[in-house]
């Protein structure tokens, strides 16, 4: 499922604050993946996206918030960029598991195998561009066209990316195979 | 036949959906008969499905997303009230700038309300008309005026005296030095008594 409204509420009524209210309600999960993804362990996804929100609210008159979904995207990959983009970053605890601290469903640790953890670390060590280039075409599902407008960058620079990406993280798990 | 980059780089487009049909149909006629591309397209398949079980893997649970939007509806609450604050802040600063800035005004301009009329521009029928800046200038209210006139009647000046002592004064002065002349001649003048 892409971010795409659904569930569409009444919106006249609605003041700005409570229309940024709840596309925040409608995003915030796909948006912390996101986060997640770009980062990986080298900051808080949670902080980004919350900065990320913050950069939004301080200007909220200025945007449409029922059809918000692109903005919001477009604004959590750049904090994250930019945050993977400054100096002296410290690498954070692997938030594999569940970062509340509470037990995890059966559902979620068969997820948890060590496949997917294995492919985690894979994508953590890809060049960021990468990164961000490939969450957003297989996780978001969005076009090259779509992934360049949102990267500021070419077609054939997303998929450079992509391309590349993928080829290092076979590479990547290749060599993880062959010392198990 | 090995898979070199190129058909990898098309393989990856063709998952993707990015692939114009017309190269669809191209690939799809290699895939029939190149064993090696199809394999290719199955393991880029297989690794496609993991990422996607990755992906979704990163999702955050539900408490979470809680504390995600608590920690945000804080922080806009708080947001808001700087805003207000700086803003009341700004229009009240505003408005003292503004009655600092009138009074200064009014203070410094406080003697030019006050200012008295030029006697050059008294005229002689009495009538007093304010003139700010030429010539000297004495409050309208302590004027005793003394007019001076020729002997074809002529006026030559207004005297302006603050009391009635001095314009009298002026007065007897003149009138002395009339005596003393030892001709009536045009240069002596006469003056004229206000009445006061």
């Amino acid at each position: 499922m892409s971010l795409e409204e659904n569930g569409r509420q009444p919106e006249a009524a609605l003041s700005t604050n409570e229309l940024f209210e709840r596309a925040v309600r409608l995003h915030s999960r796909r948006l912390l993946a996101i986060a997640r993804a770009i980062v990986g362990t080298r900051a808080s996804p949670e902080d980004v996206v919350q900065q990320a929100f913050m950069n939004l609210y301080q200007h909220r008159d200025r945007y449409d918030w029922r059809e918000a979904g692109g903005l919001m995207r477009r604004t959590v990959v750049n904090e994250s960029l930019r945050i993977l983009r400054q100096p002296h970053m410290s690498v954070l605890p692997d938030e594999t598991g569940d970062p509340s601290g509470a037990s995890q469903s059966p559902s979620r640790h068969m997820i948890e195998s060590e496949t997917v953890i294995q492919v985690r670390r894979a994508i953590d060590r890809l060049p960021e561009n990468f990164r961000a280039a490939l969450v957003l075409c297989e996780y978001e599902k969005l076009s090259y066209a779509q992934i360049a407008e949102t990267l500021d960058a070419s077609i054939p620079q997303v998929k450079t990316w992509i391309h590349r990406g993928r080829r290092q993280l076979a590479e990547l798990l290749r060599a993880y195979a062959e010392q198990t | 036949m090995a898979v070199n980059d190129s058909d990898l780089e098309l393989l990856h487009a063709y998952l993707d959906s990015e692939l114009p049909v017309s190269e669809c149909e191209g690939l799809w006629r290699r895939l029939a008969i190149e064993r090696d591309l199809m394999g290719e397209l199955d393991r880029l398949r297989e690794d496609h499905a993991v990422r996607t079980m990755v992906w979704n893997s990163l999702e955050p649970d539900d408490s979470s997303i809680a504390r995600l939007q608590a920690k945000l509806m804080r922080a806009t609450r708080r947001e808001d009230f700087t805003y207000w604050i700086g803003n009341a802040a700004r229009i009240m600063a505003s408005a003292a700038a503004l009655i600092l800035f009138g009074f200064t005004v009014g203070w410094l301009g406080r003697d030019r309300f006050n200012a008295v009329p030029n006697l050059a521009n008294i005229p002689s029928n009495g009538s007093h008309m304010a003139a700010a800046g030429s010539g000297p200038q004495l409050p309208l209210a302590s004027k005793y005026a003394v007019e001076v006139h020729d002997r074809t009647g002529k006026l030559v000046t207004v005297q302006q005296f603050d009391s009635m002592e001095d314009a009298q004064r002026f007065v007897h002065d003149i009138q002395a030095a009339q005596s003393a002349a030892p001709s009536g001649g045009d240069s002596i003048i006469s003056p004229a008594m206000d009445k006061f």
